[in-house]
């Protein structure tokens, strides 16, 4: 018999939480002492007393549900907010791969002809009324690609995720106006920088309004109707504008103007009837409906 | 349809029962709560079906309220989908799940001003002779060990419970009643001997 009774670890050894090597020593020891076997004897009934008590209870069988239930109806409401933000920001990181891959080239080579043509046009026409013509149109196409069957590679994945598509249609939003935001911004400092500008801020202000608006036309009229109309109708607006910049007396488009007018405008209005635009995407797409959306893909 | 997801979990609860509850890899643990975090769905439903029968056990000792136990599950795995964020791995997932319960618990309870949980002053039982003390529960019948079982104080049967039902180690344990895990053993000793009492008791009776 071994001078050092192992006492502690038989509650442990009984309970099947030993680690191996530490078990089969305490178990060699227990063998050969008449009191530590006792003592294990003890525990051993012991815990076959408790796990019978404990296992007497079972959970109802709806107790899942019910939690599952419970973050259903709070999900929004009570996450949260750092694990919210996360949740959105990987929403939108995960829209790179899905959305067409030609949106990226597209956008940065619209706006950086803006750019090159406002270098051109520096003493005949302001970099602000150039930039506010290339950074809409790039938002534009972006914005009418984003979107629908003809758009969307990942229409399997989508469907798989239980995200709502009015969701991902602003995730998506959130991609490209982001990118042509960055693209834009840049292009503006840089021609500052080459004093073709002039102050940062009103230059900004000329294309940011225009550019939302277009943007979020495209994107309500590309859920609606279709990419090709939404890209042919940014274009006839597009020329439209340019004819009437180029040559204001002409009252050949006058009955354009308005809405021209309330495109290219740079101020509160702007961003309401962007918002408008978008919550007509949002609203329009649960009613097109995924199925129909794989139908015509 | 969600009730066949609970009868096909409770069947993956009683394999995972068989198999004991408890998690020894804190890796995984750690890749789970991380899907957890991300709001993986059916990592929910794992983790209901690892500790979910025996965190209703848990409670249901801790309150003798089958609703009450119903309701401090539910919380618990509200509190455990929501604050997988903040979960460090200092203890293992089920101690961090069984320390929740138990917090939920004695929240609830303290409101209630429920009489069934004890406070750790309740008398300390004399240590005898080890020897004799042993014999007598080993050779005690099942239905009399159930009964002296349930005669003991929680401060007692806890840590009997969450060792050898729910089979958590020392360091869990420790963890959840906030005590170091020497005292766990004391703790252990104690209830058995405490047990033996109440067994004692019974036969006079």
């Amino acid at each position: 018999m071994s001078a050092f009774h192992p006492i502690d670890a038989l509650p442990e050894l009984a309970a099947g939480r030993l680690p191996v090597d530490e078990a089969a020593s305490v178990q060699g020891h227990v063998e050969t002492c008449a009191s530590c076997r006792a003592d294990l004897d003890a525990w051993r009934a012991v815990a076959e007393a408790v796990r019978e008590r404990s296992t007497a209870a079972a959970p109802p069988a709806d107790l899942l549900a019910r939690i599952v239930g419970q973050l259903d109806g709070s999900r929004a409401a009570r996450w949260p907010v750092s694990q919210r933000l996360r949740w959105l920001l990987d929403l939108v990181v995960g829209q790179i791969p899905i959305v067409r891959r030609e949106i990226w080239p597209a956008s940065a080579m619209l706006i950086a002809i803006g750019a090159v043509v406002s270098l051109l046009l520096t003493g005949h026409a302001s970099a602000g009324t150039v930039m506010a013509l290339f950074a809409p149109l790039a938002a534009a196409v972006g914005l009418s690609l984003v979107y629908g069957p003809d758009n969307d590679p990942g229409i399997e994945l989508a469907l798989a995720t239980p995200v709502s598509p009015r969701l991902v249609l602003v995730a998506r939003m959130t991609l490209v106006v982001g990118w042509d935001l960055a693209l834009a911004l840049t292009c503006t400092l840089l021609l500052g920088a080459l004093g073709a500008g002039g102050a940062l801020l009103p230059l900004v202000g000329m294309w940011l309004g225009p550019m939302l608006i277009l943007g979020c036309l495209c994107l309500a009229m590309a859920v609606a109707m279709g990419t090709r109309v939404a890209i042919a109708v940014a274009m006839a607006l597009w020329a439209a504008r340019i004819l009437e910049v180029s040559r204001p007396s002409d009252g050949l488009l006058a009955p354009l103007t308005p809405v021209l007018d309330a495109i290219w405008q740079s101020n509160v209005a702007a961003i309401a009837i962007a918002a408008t635009a978008l919550a007509v995407s949002v609203w329009l797409i649960p009613r097109l409906g995924v199925g129909a959306a794989l139908e015509a893909g | 349809m969600p009730g066949s997801v609970v009868e096909s979990d409770l069947c993956v609860a009683t394999i995972e029962l068989a198999r004991g509850w408890m998690s020894d890899r804190p890796d995984d643990d750690q890749a789970f709560i991380g899907r957890l975090a991300r709001g993986e769905r059916d990592a929910l439903e794992h983790l209901y079906a690892r500790y979910g029968r025996a965190l209703y056990s848990y409670a249901v000792e801790l309150t003798h309220d089958r609703g009450l136990a119903e309701e401090l599950v539910q919380d618990t795995f509200v509190a455990a989908w929501r604050g997988a964020a903040s979960f460090r791995g200092q203890a293992s997932l089920g101690a961090w799940l069984f320390g929740i319960a138990r917090r939920r618990a004695h929240d609830r309870l303290r409101r209630a001003a429920h009489p069934t949980m004890e406070l750790d002053s309740a008398l300390e039982v004399p240590d005898e002779d080890a020897l004799p003390e042993a014999r007598a529960l080993a050779s005690a019948t099942r239905v009399a060990l159930r009964d002296a079982l349930d005669a003991l104080p929680l401060h007692h049967r806890e840590p009997l419970s969450l060792l050898l039902a729910y089979e958590l180690s020392g360091r869990d344990i420790g963890a959840i009643l906030g005590i170091p895990e020497g005292t766990v053993k004391s703790r252990l000793h104690a209830a058995r001997r405490a047990l033996r009492a109440a067994l004692a008791e019974e036969r006079t009776r």
